[in-house]
């Protein structure tokens, strides 16, 4: 039970780590203006952010690209 | 505000309250361990990892009540205000110092990598966890409101949600308190930590009643409706200048009016950051100016000056019979508004 929600946590953030890669060069810039002209600091700033709410950046992303 | 995000908008002023900051957390961890080698001499001495991991584990929880404290602190001193306006790095501390004890929890039990650190630690041998595992739930809530504390965020969320976001602290504070309570109290025979986490928690109680309570009573008495549903303000003369006064529609909304000169205007009380009380600014520059981080809005219009893009909603005033009285309708954002004179309609 407690290993159960070990593996989910760490494997949810290693999930969230692989997607904050293209997340912080190219997606938050299409999400916000402010951030497509971040520094270098707040994109890696922003990998924690990205890999707890990566369902979120990347659902906002993907619905971006089509519309 | 910003243009363009960095990791941290450096100010004067934050770099002094982080060097401070630091400097005090540095300081405690010092005197911690000074203090617990004289209560305990050699031979009872305790070895110096198990020392550095009580000292930041207490300075961790002494933090997070120090970040509970300000909301109702700074409602209820207004001088306690420039507190708040750095809290944020104030929880960002208090999450990596509650990491770094876990960190070297980790580290002394797991043997810094000989076993599986996350297994070793976290659960029994048997299977079963114990209050390092409430400890580890409690920082995964801290880092998730860590995580998501730049601008960019708060922006992306919406202040709504953030807000929600941010109100799992008091989960983290209750898990924290059942971490130290199974962990620490079943061992330490001495009364001083029970009563030191009672009194914490009875002062963070009261202070939240206190400033709840005064904030629900002022609600309560002030939203007095005309025959046509515009709501009774007050008498302008009793504003301050450069002051506003902030009265609750029936809706919940609030609503601040701000005086300048013998002109009054009305904008929403919540400021389009991080939903500051805009009310209890003053007018700067001639904008109305955000007590919690400075946001600026022009009182007949709730735009920020540019290059700010922020919009507020505003409201319609007028002055009847020596009174002013708000429609509880907001303008949409950015809706420019005539300001009316304080004399406007004949004074009584
Ligand atoms: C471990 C991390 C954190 C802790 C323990 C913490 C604690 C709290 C608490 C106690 C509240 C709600 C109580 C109140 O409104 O008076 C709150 C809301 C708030 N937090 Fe945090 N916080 C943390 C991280 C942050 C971060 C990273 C930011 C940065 C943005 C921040 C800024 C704020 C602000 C401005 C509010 C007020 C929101 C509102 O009332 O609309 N805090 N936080
Ligand atoms: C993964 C997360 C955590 C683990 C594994 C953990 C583990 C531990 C352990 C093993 C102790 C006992 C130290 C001893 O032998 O005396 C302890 C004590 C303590 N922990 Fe944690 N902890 C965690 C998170 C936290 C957090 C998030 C806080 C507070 C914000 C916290 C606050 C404390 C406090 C106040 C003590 C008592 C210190 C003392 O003995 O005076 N811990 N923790
Ligand atoms: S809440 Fe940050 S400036 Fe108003």
């Amino acid at each position: 039970m407690a290993i159960a929600v070990i593996a989910i946590v760490f494997g949810y953030a290693g999930l969230g780590l692989l997607v904050a890669i293209p997340m912080c060069l190219v997606g938050l810039g299409r999400l916000d203006p402010a951030a497509a002209a971040g520094t270098w600091g707040f994109r890696v700033l922003s990998i924690p952010g990205v890999m707890v709410l990566w369902p979120v950046v990347l659902g906002r992303w993907l619905k971006r690209g089509k519309a | 505000m910003s243009v363009q995000y960095r990791a941290v908008n450096w100010t004067r002023h934050k770099v002094v309250y982080d060097l401070v900051l630091a400097g005090a957390c540095v300081a405690f961890v010092g005197v911690f361990m000074v203090m617990s080698m004289v209560v305990h001499p050699p031979p009872n001495e305790v070895s110096p990892p198990i020392l550095v991991m009580r000292a930041l584990g207490t300075l961790a929880i002494v933090l997070l009540h120090v970040v509970l404290a300000i909301g109702p602190l700074a409602r209820l001193w207004p001088r306690t205000t420039f507190l708040l306006a750095n809290r944020r790095h104030l929880g960002v501390a208090t999450f990596l110092v509650a990491g770094l004890h876990a960190f070297v929890v980790y580290g002394f039990y797991g043997g810094f990598g000989v076993e599986n650190p996350v297994l070793a630690v976290l659960v029994r041998p048997d299977g079963s966890v114990g209050f390092e595992f409430v400890g580890f739930l409690a920082l995964l809530v801290l880092l998730v409101m860590a995580a998501t504390s730049h601008d960019f965020w708060l922006a992306l969320l919406g202040h709504g949600v953030w807000k929600a976001m941010h109100m799992a602290v008091y989960v983290a504070y209750a898990l924290v308190v059942a971490h130290v309570v199974f962990g620490v109290l079943r061992s330490e025979k001495s009364l001083v930590f029970p009563l030191l986490l009672l009194g914490g928690a009875l002062v963070l109680g009261g202070l939240h009643l206190v400033a709840g309570g005064r904030e629900w009573r002022r609600d309560a008495a002030s939203s007095d409706e005309s025959e046509d549903g515009w709501i009774d303000v007050g008498d302008p003369h009793e504003i301050p200048d450069k002051r506003a006064r902030v009265v609750c529609l029936g809706s919940g909304n609030r609503v601040a009016v701000f005086r300048d000169g013998d002109r009054l205007s009305a904008l929403s009380n919540v400021c389009a950051h991080q939903g500051g009380p805009l009310g209890e600014g003053e007018i700067l520059d001639g904008c109305a100016t955000c007590p919690w981080h400075g946001y600026q809005y022009h009182t007949e219009n709730g735009q920020s000056p540019p290059p700010y893009t922020e919009k507020i909603p505003t409201y319609e005033l007028r002055v009847r019979g020596g009174r002013v009285e708000v429609n509880p309708r907001p303008n949409e954002p950015g809706t420019p508004t005539t300001p009316v004179s304080i004399t406007e309609g004949g004074a009584s």
